[in-house]
């Protein structure tokens, strides 16, 4: 006997399902053949069917109970059990409400049917093809079954806009059991019936588009997992005409219009990495040894990616939990060939080595939802188990080292189901992004200027000295992102410059920092004309980039032309293939762009508040040249 | 269908006492549904009318049909297992079809 089930059959002998309800949906989850159907949910059910709603609520206010009036054409009743099941993963009581035996247009239409006076949250019609084909002649044709599945289907219709129970009413596709189409002998009428009773059930499928009250299941995919449509046995002798592993199917279907219809939405999957999102061992494997494409066990991986950016472009959120360090998760999410889903695809990526609980709370947190808006994909049952002790109401998928069942599995239990999908509901994922990316570049920027202070960064701003000229004319030689026009001064013109005869200005940065020199790092030129100042170019060596060097420079020159009473700076970007970087660095110190002829875009500096040197940057006063 | 020849009820006994052919005795099936059905059998469910045991609905003979099939690994006669009136008269079916 399973555990589950002794444990079940153990509390109801004790008589404490009712006073421990709340353990329940824990209890079932820890069973993970319940999902995978190693364990038949019903047999769960049989169990917890003893459990009596209205006890369980007065005890215990958090709980919920849902009530599901049942009819249909023929015995339905074995849908209960694993409906009662099916719930109780999900925290919810079953309120059964069983209509007359095949009277489901009495029970939702008239007045003084079986539900009259109850208000049920959900009202489930079971129907299955002999509501059509029992009011057929004897011999009968195709015309007939068209005929008697087009008064069906306005029975239904009629029924939909007139009947008297509440609730959202869930109808379901009607399967064509193979001794209908056998009974015809040519193959052209066996097709022709064929396409009128999919006609019928297409139109039945069409009749929850627009009505909000009614949701129709196709119970087709449902079969082609695994019939029998019924056993004609059973059929014959007891009116059974879906059989058990079917509606169990169909109650899980159920269960999940019902967790949408009490708001238990799961709005995020978080997903292992090694051997659940890519095929091998990343720490042991390293980036060449994983594959998502490319070998068959690789490709099986790269079709749950495929299913899960379905589900992300649907506004499920997607985050990572994985046991590896994070630099290494970080570089294959962004630049592994195999990888259909990249690092801006989550909203959250949790790499390290802490334990997972910890990761799925961390990441609950982030993403600002409860932990019971979570499911967890992991091939390891230890770290599912982990979490399911550690961060209680996270839901966690059984998969294991077969990885051509990821999907199937992730799918199983329609997590992520809704009744209808929103605009919002697809942008949603994008604003997470959005989000995460301010989170990082915020983190990033605290500690960014943590490690500035940490540094001890001193820059130096004066003239260039003589000896400095082949290095600064090397510097300008070299310089590409951080060179404002691309332009290159050899060293002769720099010493005309640094001579300054036509009021030129060349000031030059040296810096370091504690853990050496730098030398010389940067420099400008400016010419004096009219009582402005023209800043031809500015350039940085890239092994100083963003340590503020360059602020620095500008902030000396700036409040340098202040003093000289110039009325403004005026500089120019020119565009190179290497320079983009720069293309802000203007603007972002004060500078603003004027209408000036002349290529790339020009820029003038009013002076009136002139940017400071950065605090991290300790300022040294050059020692004079004559003094050297 | 072979017709059934109505026997005593055979008692749990000694291996190779129990019936004709390899299904369950009595306690064993009596167990075996117990334990499927979720159901806890008192003195004298064996021979008590279905409808009368605790916890019985008649949604369980759909049940035990497919427990019994899965179980003997045979075709078993559903009708009359349908039509039953005690646990007793089940196993009775069950025996003669092994």
């Amino acid at each position: 006997m399973s555990g589950l089930i002794a444990r079940l059959r153990e509390l109801r002998a004790e008589g404490r399902l009712e006073s421990d309800w709340h353990e329940i949906p824990a209890l079932l989850a820890e069973e993970e053949g319940l999902v995978t159907g190693e364990i038949d949910p019903a047999r769960a059910g049989r169990l917890l069917a003893a459990v009596d709603p209205a006890a369980v609520l007065a005890r215990d206010p958090r709980a919920r109970a849902v009530t599901v009036a049942v009819t249909g054409r023929s015995t339905v009743g074995e849908l209960i059990d694993p409906l009662t099941a099916e719930l109780a993963r999900h925290g919810l009581l079953l309120n059964p409400l069983l209509g007359d035996h095949g009277a489901w247009l009495a029970d939702l239409g008239s007045p003084a049917g079986a539900f009259a006076g109850t208000e049920p949250d959900l009202v489930v019609c079971v129907l299955d093809a002999e509501a059509a084909f029992g009011a057929l002649p004897t011999p009968w044709r195709v015309a007939d079954v068209e005929q008697a599945a087009a008064e069906l289907l306005r029975r239904i219709e009629r029924l939909t806009e007139e009947r008297t129970t509440g609730g959202l009413l869930v109808l379901n596709t009607l399967p064509l059991p193979a001794w209908y189409p056998r009974q015809l002998v040519d193959f052209h009428a066996r097709a022709r019936l064929g396409a009128v009773w999919r006609e019928f059930n297409a139109r039945l499928l069409r009749l929850g588009e627009h009505r909000a009250d009614v949701v129709v299941i196709d119970l087709d995919p449902l079969l082609a997992e695994g019939g029998p449509v019924c056993d004609p046995r059973l059929a014959c002798y007891a009116e059974a005409r879906l059989s058990a592993p079917l509606l169990a199917a169909y109650a899980r279907e159920v269960a999940a219009v019902a967790r949408v219809l009490t708001g238990r939405l799961r709005k995020a999957l978080v997903l292992d990495l090694d051997q659940t999102l890519w095929d091998g061992v990343l720490s042991e494997d390293g980036p060449e040894g994983i594959a998502a494409a490319g070998t068959l066990r690789g490709a099986a991986f790269g079709r749950l990616q495929r299913g899960v950016a379905q589900l992300a472009s649907q506004g499920v959120l997607l985050a990572v939990s994985s046991k590896n360090d994070e630099q290494p998760v970080l570089e294959v999410l962004r630049e592994h060939p195999d990888l259909l889903l990249r690092a801006e695809d989550f909203a959250a990526v949790q790499a390290n080595w802490r334990p997972k609980d910890a990761n799925l709370r961390e990441i609950a947190e982030q993403l600002g939802l409860g932990l019971d808006a979570l499911v967890f994909l992991d091939d390891n049952p230890a770290e599912r188990a982990q979490v399911r002790h550690g961060a209680p109401g996270v839901a966690t998928v059984p998969i294991d080292e077969e990885p051509a069942l990821h999907l199937d599995a992730l799918l199983r239990d329609g997590w992520f189901a809704t009744l209808r999908l929103t605009e919002e509901d697809r942008e949603r994922p994008a604003r997470y992004r959005a989000e995460r990316l301010r989170r990082e570049s915020a983190e990033q920027l605290s500690t960014h200027r943590e490690f500035l202070y940490d540094l001890a960064c001193w820059v130096e701003i004066g003239p260039p000295r003589g000896h400095e000229l082949a290095r600064l004319a090397q510097l300008t030689q070299r310089t590409n992102q951080f060179n404002l026009t691309g332009a290159r001064l050899p060293q002769a013109e720099l010493a005309a410059h640094a001579a300054g005869p036509d009021g030129d200005l060349l000031l030059v940065a040296r810096s370091g920092d504690r853990f050496g020199n730098h030398g010389l790092v940067g420099a400008l030129l400016g010419r004096r004309a009219e009582g402005v100042l023209h800043l031809e170019n500015v350039w940085l060596s890239c092994r100083v980039l963003a340590r503020g060097i360059e602020e620095a420079l500008l902030a000396t020159l700036l409040g340098r032309a202040r003093a000289e009473g110039r009325s403004a700076v005026h500089a120019r970007y020119l565009p190179t293939p290497k320079n983009h970087r720069a293309a802000g660095f203007y603007p972002s110190l004060g500078f603003n762009p004027t209408a000036q002829a002349g290529p790339g875009v020009g820029y003038r500096h009013d002076l009136r508040s002139v940017p400071e040197i950065p605090g991290h940057l300790q300022l040294r006063t050059p020692t004079p040249e004559a003094a050297r | 269908m072979t017709s059934t020849t109505h026997r005593p009820v055979t008692p749990a006994g000694p291996p190779g006492t129990a019936g004709p052919a390899a299904f369950l005795d009595l306690a064993a099936f009596l167990d075996l549904v117990a334990d499927d059905l979720g159901l806890d059998f008192g003195p004298g469910a064996a021979t008590a009318p279905l409808a009368e045991l605790p916890g019985w609905d008649s949604v369980h003979l759909l049940r035990l049909v497919v427990l019994m099939e899965r179980e003997s690994g045979r075709r078993i006669p559903v009708r009359r297992v349908l039509e039953a009136q005690s646990l007793t008269e089940i196993h009775l079916l069950m025996e003669d079809q092994a």
